[in-house]
């Protein structure tokens, strides 16, 4: 590992597209009719993260997650913990890896097998890892002018084919602001926000506490406007009523457009935001995995790249039969099982530890 | 070593170029055939019969013209679901049907009274389908034989169709938009009732089945616009003239364009001196409150416009003469709505405006309690029309070319 540092705007762009891709898309579940209000309501809490993990960091002079980890627990429970943080790795970009699947398989194609369109996918990912976090960092920023003006040429398609009715947004706040609150802490605070964590195993290479805590707060206050903004580009063009009937809104908001029956049914963009997006995230979270598993087995970290790409690969069909299982998955159990404890409890428990065994001053 | 390496990255590649086509989803053009229209009709032994107009491309093309056969070829399946029939086609079609461009789908009235929610799904759902995808109800023939009249340019019967309706809004704005995107959106708020384009056909239409029928100056049978179905929940309970839709319309702020033939003086529609109005940004919106138990509503309608026609004399060269015609205008679109509203409330009892959809929108925790009832109220309801017209221009002449009578 050479502890050159990725240039700031990098680190910025990576955190972006990496908490937009798929949220992108999904947006925020629709449980309560006024779901653009729930991104915003979740950003505040969301910066608490921001404070645990740069205190995380700037207790022990910007370390990685996994030593971290190692440090705070001893040998024996740190490398259980390191273990579980890849295998949890892994989970996600299995689970994005078919997020990206269901939407090509519903608008693009269908008859494909999907083994065949996951095996193709799941290279692209393991040869981006290959390139370790610098490149991944710097390919973000073309990714993230991708995703940016696909999504505002959405924003203006739909405009003139005058699909956006603002009116559509009313009734506001039906149900009252409360299932918002518990909506914002329920799903969207732990997805995409609490997913950040990922980036503390990479601290080393992208600046630190200090350089943590300011890119990733910029990082979370641009993701919540374009999370938000997209989020009312589907209510404004779908309504509030039927946004809730959509598997992909934004793919439905998309089909909309019709400017002149020339310009019509732009699918398509909305397939290949999420194409880049996860594309992105999983390589991510796939180069987080490796590193984690070869500081366990003493491996390289390059020859971990494929075999792993390929567990999660296969693991993103197994995983769930069908898709509502993939949803009620994601939306339910994970969050209480896997993001909860490991987005929060884990590192909390870590970071009173560290204070407890290191104190300040005394020798590491 | 080395030249098994090569070798080994060699069929890697050539696996990635043969899985990168995506073979599996191809279509071959010369294996599909595109339809261009739908009608949904009940079947005679099964539950429903689906009915499609297929393009035969070959004597489509401009260029090399056709053998004399026919463009378009019209297949029924019956089936107990809309998708079975889809599906089972190629009973009598040797052809795979691309349906993704089709722009009109007709719904038999049989079917329409009976309920439309019970076969919308699989429009609705299937990604081929598309959301500005035209719905109409077919009003005093069999949906299918829509499909089966053509006239000289309207090659495709489902084409024509679309494109007048389309052509029908914009100039005239007596017909609603029906897509199929509006079917879901109607059904999902409160307060209002849909409203789908109705058609009617005028004429012989076993004469104008023939391609012979398009030889003629006279079409054997032509596609009429029949103004509005209208539905109770998914239930069609009648129609509304293209009169009174166009009124509708208007007040919900989907005409943009349209003219206003106001009657002479003397009271009646037909007698002489009148004058037309030709407006081309309309925009209206609604206030609604309610005034203890019984609705009150405020339409404000505005438009900008020229005058068309003037049969009596009136000069247009002063000030005077456009602020009267502004307010015979006024008053004339004003009786029409209100009229057009008390048909609709002694007619239907049921809020086609989106007056209650206003209300929920905007005072949704008013509307809250009165949701069940807002339809009973509606009918009682007080409405208030204001219009405010802004005449621009007179077109080329100051006033109507009259021979002045010269001396006493």
């Amino acid at each position: 590992m050479t502890p050159s540092k990725v240039n700031p705007v990098d680190t910025f762009t990576l955190q972006l597209v990496f908490l937009l891709s798929t949220s992108i898309i999904f947006g925020t579940p629709s449980v309560v009719p006024d779901s653009w209000l729930v991104g915003l309501v979740a950003f505040f809490p969301a910066c608490l993260f921001i404070v645990l993990y740069s205190a995380m960091l700037s207790s022990q002079h910007d370390l990685g997650l996994y030593p971290m980890l190692e440090k705070a627990w001893g040998k024996i429970a740190g490398k259980m913990f390191v273990l579980l943080y890849a295998i949890y790795f892994l989970y996600i970009a299995a689970r994005n890896i078919r997020d990206m699947i269901e939407l090509v398989m519903s608008a693009l194609l269908r008859i494909t097998p999907v083994p065949i369109l996951t095996s193709l996918f799941i290279m692209l990912i393991a040869y981006t890892a290959l390139g370790g976090i610098k490149a991944i960092a710097r390919f973000a920023s073309l990714i993230l002018c991708i995703v940016l003006l696909m999504l505002v040429t959405l924003a203006v398609f739909l405009m003139f084919s005058s699909s956006i009715i603002l009116e559509q947004m009313l009734p506001f706040l039906s149900k009252g602001m409360w299932p918002v609150i518990q909506s914002a802490f329920t799903h969207s605070l732990w997805f995409p926000y609490g997913e950040i964590i990922v980036f503390l195993v990479f601290q080393p290479e992208l600046g630190g506490a200090k350089g943590f805590r300011k890119i990733t707060l910029y990082a979370f206050i641009s993701a919540c406007i374009i999370l938000t903004i997209s989020d009312l580009l589907q209510i404004w063009s779908l309504g509030i009523e039927s946004k809730k009937y959509s598997v992909f809104a934004l793919l439905d908001a998309a089909r909309l457009i019709n400017i002149a029956n020339i310009i019509t049914r732009m699918d398509a963009v909305v397939a290949l935001i999420i194409i880049f997006g996860t594309l992105l995230k999983c390589s991510v979270f796939l180069f987080a995995c490796t590193e984690g598993i070869a500081r366990i087995f003493k491996v390289k970290t390059g020859k971990l790249t494929f075999p792993l790409a390929l567990v999660a690969g296969a693991f993103s069909i197994l995983v769930t039969r069908n898709s509502a299982e993939h949803v009620t998955e994601g939306l339910k159990y994970v969050i209480y099982t896997m993001h909860i404890p490991l987005q929060l409890l884990v590192p909390l428990l870590t970071l009173i530890l560290l204070r407890i065994r290191y104190r300040k001053g005394a020798a590491t | 070593m080395k030249t098994c390496r090569v070798f080994l990255v060699l069929i890697l590649c050539t696996a990635v170029v043969l899985g990168g086509t995506g073979c599996w989803d191809q279509t071959e053009l010369n294996k599909a055939s595109m339809v261009t229209g739908m009608a949904l009709e009940p079947g005679d032994n099964m539950k429903y019969k689906v009915t499609f107009e297929i393009v035969n491309a070959l004597e489509t093309d401009p260029n090399k013209g056709g053998k004399g056969g026919t463009p378009t070829v019209i297949f029924s399946k019956e089936g107990n679901s809309i998708a079975e029939a889809t599906q089972r086609i190629n009973e009598n079609l040797e052809r795979m049907i691309l349906i993704s461009h089709f722009r009109v789908i007709i719904i038999d009235e049989r079917l329409a009274r009976k309920g439309i929610n019970q076969f919308m799904d699989v429009l609705q759902r299937n990604r081929y389908v598309r959301e500005d995808v035209i719905v109409l109800v077919g009003k005093g023939a069999p949906a299918s034989d829509f499909l089966k009249t053509v006239y000289a340019r309207g090659l495709y019967a489902g084409y024509k169709i679309q494109t007048q309706v389309e052509t029908y809004r914009k100039v005239y704005g007596g017909v609603p938009r029906s897509h199929l995107f509006d079917i879901a959106q109607a059904l999902l708020t409160e307060g209002r009732g849909l409203l789908l384009g109705a058609i009617t056909i005028s004429g012989d239409v076993e004469k104008s089945e023939s391609l012979d029928a398009i030889k003629t100056i006279s079409p054997a049978a032509v596609v009429k616009m029949a103004g509005a179905a209208v539905f109770r929940g998914d239930k069609l309970i009648g129609y509304l003239s293209n009169e009174h839709t166009r009124m509708v319309m208007l007040a919900g702020d989907y005409v943009n364009n349209t003219l206003f033939a106001i009657p002479g003086p003397g009271g009646k529609q037909t007698s002489p001196g009148g004058i037309d109005v030709q407006f081309y940004h309309m925009h209206a919106h609604m206030h609604v409150k309610m005034n203890g138990d019984k609705p009150k509503i405020v339409v404000n309608i505005q438009g900008d416009g020229k005058i068309t026609s003037i049969d009596r004399n009136m000069k247009l060269t002063t000030i005077k003469g456009y602020e009267t015609i502004e307010q015979m205008t006024s008053n004339y679109v004003n009786e029409q709505m209100q009229e057009t509203v008390s048909y609709v409330q002694k007619k239907f009892g049921l809020d086609v405006f989106g007056f209650g959809q206003h209300y929920y929108r905007y005072h949704f925790r008013k509307f809250k309690p009165i949701a069940k009832e807002w339809n009973s109220l509606f009918t009682r309801a007080d409405v208030e029309v204001k219009s405010n017209f802004t005449l621009r221009r007179p077109d080329l002449k100051t006033q109507k070319v009259e021979k002045e009578q010269i001396g006493p």
